[in-house]
This record gives structure tokens, sequence and C-alpha cells, in this order.
């Protein structure tokens, strides 16, 4: 991850803590942001990276100037240009914070507080309009932390260093956060305790009406982190419960307390029962078809969180916090550490819903016959389109994420992609799933790239979890060939390269019918086939499929 | 100590096995002004104690930090 870090003052000291974990551009003094963004051939752009953070102090930006306003909008033009003509680099520019309030009356309130405005509006409204610039939020830091603590007048009078060691940390931890995020690395499920968890108190003792929940006082301590909890699963993380209970007195509590923030429906599943823990969190890595290392665990009792640690090492198992009116902070440092979010898609809001489905689906199964029944039951519907700027966001996170059925694991950014796209030679395809039980959204990704007027070759080819097993692969797999061969290509050669969690789709050119050419010492794969012998090639076709 | 030592082998990206209270400025090439600065500035946080402007270039090895942090 190479990455570059511009401001107006001093940041030589933080660089220097990024440089211990990223491939970090270092520029000759400071105070030439604007040229290194504006200039093509600056050393920024040779540098090539992939996220330029820009680190602005309002105090400096604005010193000396008498039309501040002015000056706030020549550099958003400066950003906006940058931003503009670089759509492969990802731009964090920061909100500005200016404390040395200049001494006035009353009557003309404070000019500072109107320009931190300006610029913060400005910026927001570039972000709207560019996809790969974001506000760095200095602004919140400064404040949760205070100017006392952020700001070192003993670093600044010796060295031109404004922050102080604490706001570097903090700074660095953010940035880390935005760099995990954007390689979209946040987790996928947080499953959650009951008793003194979401509430206080043990309903099996205390009953429905003797638990803490409520707007005030000590009850609130649980409201309010169910409060956070939803705005967390509001972000596409799926939420669960697992909890050691009789399920019937749980359950009046989540369907009748009017207190509960979250309703049954915002869970993914219900897991009360008395079995272990980790037994029924492994039960739930495999309904959902969700990696252990996607879960993350919350129990407040210490030897559950021992014992879900031991059995399943992966899960991750953050402390409970000590103090309880803590929570509230607990439910944000598991957002920042966990599921920090830089933007959402469509799939995201909807996606409890999209896993609930899911396990009716299993019911479903189940009950039929054979499993050739079942998916036919299913009334499957799936539909492709070529990839394009509205849908590219979501593309973009399915290469991402996409661990299991992924042939290549090649992982693209929104800018990557779409640059790929208008490259001539490639084409990109998208799929998106429905069914009797509900909608899927985009589940699939297919890159291909032409390399002669005869051969065309699989980039990328992969399937959400979410809907593998239904043969969805073999018509997706199945409208690209013909494609191709009607455009007049004689053959695909398509990949399988294995990584730690692919070993699924190991085989799935073979059982496909194409022809092993080459199979290198590490396990990488190449296969061709000839489109004269489609014919041969037999194709499980369930659902309705609509093309382009 | 040892959490000075620690301090100091994190802030200067070296082995905290090479650093002692003699490892001095004059012998490390990583102790550069930056460094300095960052030395002092992470001292007073942790140790939540000041160290007077005016002492700042006195400050020669590491065991000069010992002054402040015992005071």
């Amino acid at each position: 991850m190479k990455l570059s870090l511009l401001s107006n003052v001093n940041l030589d000291s933080l660089i220097s803590r990024l440089s211990k974990q990223y491939d970090v551009y270092k520029t000759e003094g400071y105070g030439t942001w604007i040229q290194e963004i504006i200039n093509p051939d600056s050393g920024l752009y040779s540098f090539g990276p992939d996220m330029v953070f820009i680190v602005l102090d309002g105090e400096e930006m604005l010193r000396g100037q008498s039309e501040s306003n002015e000056i706030i909008d020549v550099n958003i033009n400066y950003i906006e240009e940058a931003v503009k003509n670089n759509p492969n680099i990802t731009f964090f520019v920061s909100n500005i914070d200016l404390w040395t309030a200049k001494i006035e009356s009353a009557k003309s309130g404070s000019k500072e507080r109107r320009l931190e405005f300006l610029w913060e509006d400005s910026l927001f409204l570039l972000c709207e309009k560019y996809k790969n610039l974001y506000v760095f939020d200095i602004k919140s830091i400064v404040e949760d932390k205070g100017r006392e603590q952020f700001y070192s007048k003993k670093l600044w009078y010796l060295g031109g260093i404004k922050y102080s060691m604490k706001a570097e940390k903090l700074l660095e931890q953010y940035i880390n956060r935005c760099v995990a995020s954007f390689k979209g690395k946040r987790k996928k499920c947080l499953v959650l305790d009951l008793d003194n968890t979401l509430w206080g108190g043990v309903v099996g003792e205390a009953g429905i009406e003797g638990i803490e929940l409520s707007d005030y006082k000590e009850g609130a301590r649980y409201k309010d982190f169910q409060r956070k909890l939803k705005e967390i699963k509001d972000l596409g993380i799926i939420l669960a419960v697992v909890s050691k209970n009789n399920f019937d007195d749980a359950i009046k509590v989540i369907r009748e307390h009017k207190h509960m923030v979250l309703k049954e429906e915002d869970f993914v599943a219900l897991k009360i029962n008395w079995d272990l823990k980790s037994q029924n969190i492994r039960d739930l890595s495999e309904e959902l078809n969700i990696g252990l290392d996607s879960m993350v665990f919350i129990d407040d009792n210490p030897v559950e969180r021992e014992s879900v640690k031991r059995e399943l090492p992966e899960v991750v198992v953050p402390d409970f916090p000590q103090d309880s009116s803590e929570l509230v902070d607990f439910a944000t440092e598991l957002y920042n550490n966990y599921f920090y979010t830089l933007d959402t898609t469509y799939e995201d809001t909807v996606k409890t819903e999209i896993y609930r489905q899911n396990m009716k689906r299993r019911d479903a199964q189940k009950s039929s016959a054979s499993y050739e029944d079942f998916l036919r039951s299913l009334e499957t519907r799936i539909e492709i389109r070529r990839i394009n700027a509205e849908n590219v966001q979501r593309a973009a996170q399915l290469t991402q994420k996409t661990n299991q059925f992924n042939l290549t694991t090649k992982r693209y950014s929104e800018q990557e992609l779409l640059a790929l796209i208008n490259d001539q030679g490639f084409e990109g395809f998208v799929a998106y799933v429905s069914d009797k039980f509900g909608d899927n959204g985009m589940v699939s990704v297919v890159i291909t790239r032409r390399k002669s007027d005869s051969e065309v070759e699989l980039d990328t080819f992969l399937l959400s979890c979410r809907v593998m097993g239904r043969f969805i692969e073999d018509r997706i797999i199945g409208f690209i060939e013909d494609l191709y061969k009607k455009a007049g290509y004689k053959k695909f050669i398509t990949y399988y390269r294995p990584t730690e969690k692919n070993a699924p789709v190991k085989d799935l050119f073979e059982r496909l019918g194409y022809t092993l050419l080459d199979v290198d010492p590490e396990g990488n794969k190449k296969y061709v086939l000839d489109f004269e012998r489609l014919s041969e090639c037999s194709r499980k076709e369930f659902g309705e499929l609509i093309a382009l | 100590m040892e959490k000075l030592i620690e301090l100091v082998a994190e802030v200067l990206n070296l082995d905290k096995e090479s650093i002692s209270l003699e490892t001095s400025r004059e012998n490390t090439s990583a102790w550069d002004s930056l460094n300095h600065i960052r030395l002092v500035a992470e001292v007073e946080e942790r140790f939540n104690i000041k160290i007077p402007f005016e002492k700042v270039p006195y400050i020669k090895k590491v065991g000069d930090f010992l002054e402040y942090i015992r005071e």
C-alpha cells in the first residue's frame, strides 16, 4: 500500500511513524502540497500513491490573509482539480480547526466558526461529486481530545510541529482505519450475548419486568448501547444473538420489551439455547457461509469469552468494558476497530434481510425431496449487465471481499475497475440474482480480456458465497462463452490461482469440461475451452437468464 | 526505567537491547534533530512531566531524562 501525507505544516514525525507500516511518500519540506497535487509531473505522482491524505492546518492556511473566503475557494479549486484529474487515487482532505479566535466585539460573532464551516461545506460538496474524495475528519478528533491535548506549543516552537505525540497517535490510528476500510478489511458479523450485554440483569431470574433497559438512568446504558449497535447494523454489518437462556424468556424480551431498540428482524439469527457458545458460533458461520475470521463476539462473561477464544481462535473477542457506563464508547470503539466504513452500497443497507432470506432457503431445502427439486422451486432469476459507473462501487466491493468462489482473487478498487473497462480489450460484467424468497442483489463479477482476434481470457470470475451451490456459475459462464463464440472467438483461456480460501472452486473448470493446459508447482492452473467443443460440455440450467 | 528504554527504542525505531542509559545523540545516528524533539515530547506525555524549553538542548543521552522523571 503506497500512501502519501501532504500538509501545510511539518508532519515529518507522523510520516516517520507511518513509514513503519506503509510505503510513504516523503516530500521535500512542507507547504508544497498545492504544487504536489496540481503538477502532473510532481514527485507525488511519479511515486504513484494509492491514497493521498491532505492534512491542513487552518491557522496556517489563513495566516495573514485578509480575504479568507477567497483563499478557501482557491484551495478548494486546487483540490477539485487534483481529484478530478487523478481518478485512480483516493484522496482524504481534512477539515480545519481555527483556534486563535480574534479578539472582537460580541456583535461581530466568531468569524472562525463561519470559515471552518465554509471549508467543511465546500469540501463536502466535492465529496458528493467525486467518488475518490473523502473528508478526513480531524476536527472531530480535536473536539474529542480538546485542543489542550491535541496541540503542543513546545513542539511548535522547537520544531514547527503542531500536533502532540498523543494527537499523532490518534491520527495514525485514523489513517489505519481508512486504509483497512479502503482495502475492504472490515468484519462482517457481530455476535451478541443478551443478559448484561443488550440489557442489564438476567432475564431468567429477574423476568421481563426486572431487567434494566430504559430511556433514563441505569437502563439507558443498555438502550444507548443498542442504538449504537443499530447504527453499525445499518452500515451493512449483520447482527446475531448467541445466548445461554431459555428461548421463551429471551425471545419475549426481544419481541415485547418496549425499550428494545434492536428488534427480532434486526438479527440474522437467534441462537438462544444451552449449547456451547463456540458450537453455536460455528453453526452460525456455516449457516451464513461467513468465515469465522469475519466474526466479532461480544459477551460480558469472561469465562464465555475465554472459551470462545480457545475453541475458535479466528473469532475476534474484544474485552468487555468493566464499567458499563462506557458501553456507548465501547460500541464506537468496535466500529472503529472492526467495522469502519468509508462508504455504503445499497446491498449493505439490506444485508440482514438478504441473510434472513438465506436462512429461509435453507429451511426450504430441508423440506424438498431432492436438491434439484429445491433449486427448481426457487424460481431463480439471473440478470447480467455490464459494469458501469452506477454499479462499479458494489462490483469493486465484491472483488475486495469475495474469498471462496474467486478463481483469480484479483482485488480492484472502483477507480481501477473503471480504468480497466475503459481500456480496449477488457470487458466487465456483473450478475444480479433474485428468487422467490427475495433479492440477493449483485453477486457476481466477471472480467475478460481479449488476447487476440481468436482468443479471449478470463481475468476475474467470482460469485458471492451467499448464492454458492446453486449452479448460478453455470448460467453466467455459459452466457460469457456464448457471447464470445457468437463474436467469432475460437478459444477461451481460464485460470485458477489457489489462495488459502478458494479451494471450493479448485476443480470448477474440470467440472465445466475445460481442458487443463498447465499446472505449476504452486498449484496455478491454466485451462482452455475450444468454442467448437462447447456443445459437448454440460451446463446446469436452473433459473431464468436475462442478459444485458 | 524499563519504560523509558522502550520509549526510546520505539521512537528511534531500534532494538530495545541496543538502548541503555548511556545511549547518546552523539553515538546514535537515528537520534537526529526531529527524533530529539519527538523523544522530548513522548517522555513529557507518557511520564506526565515537563522538560523546560530551555533545557531541551542539554539532553544528550537517555540517562539525562531520568532527572526529570524522578523529580
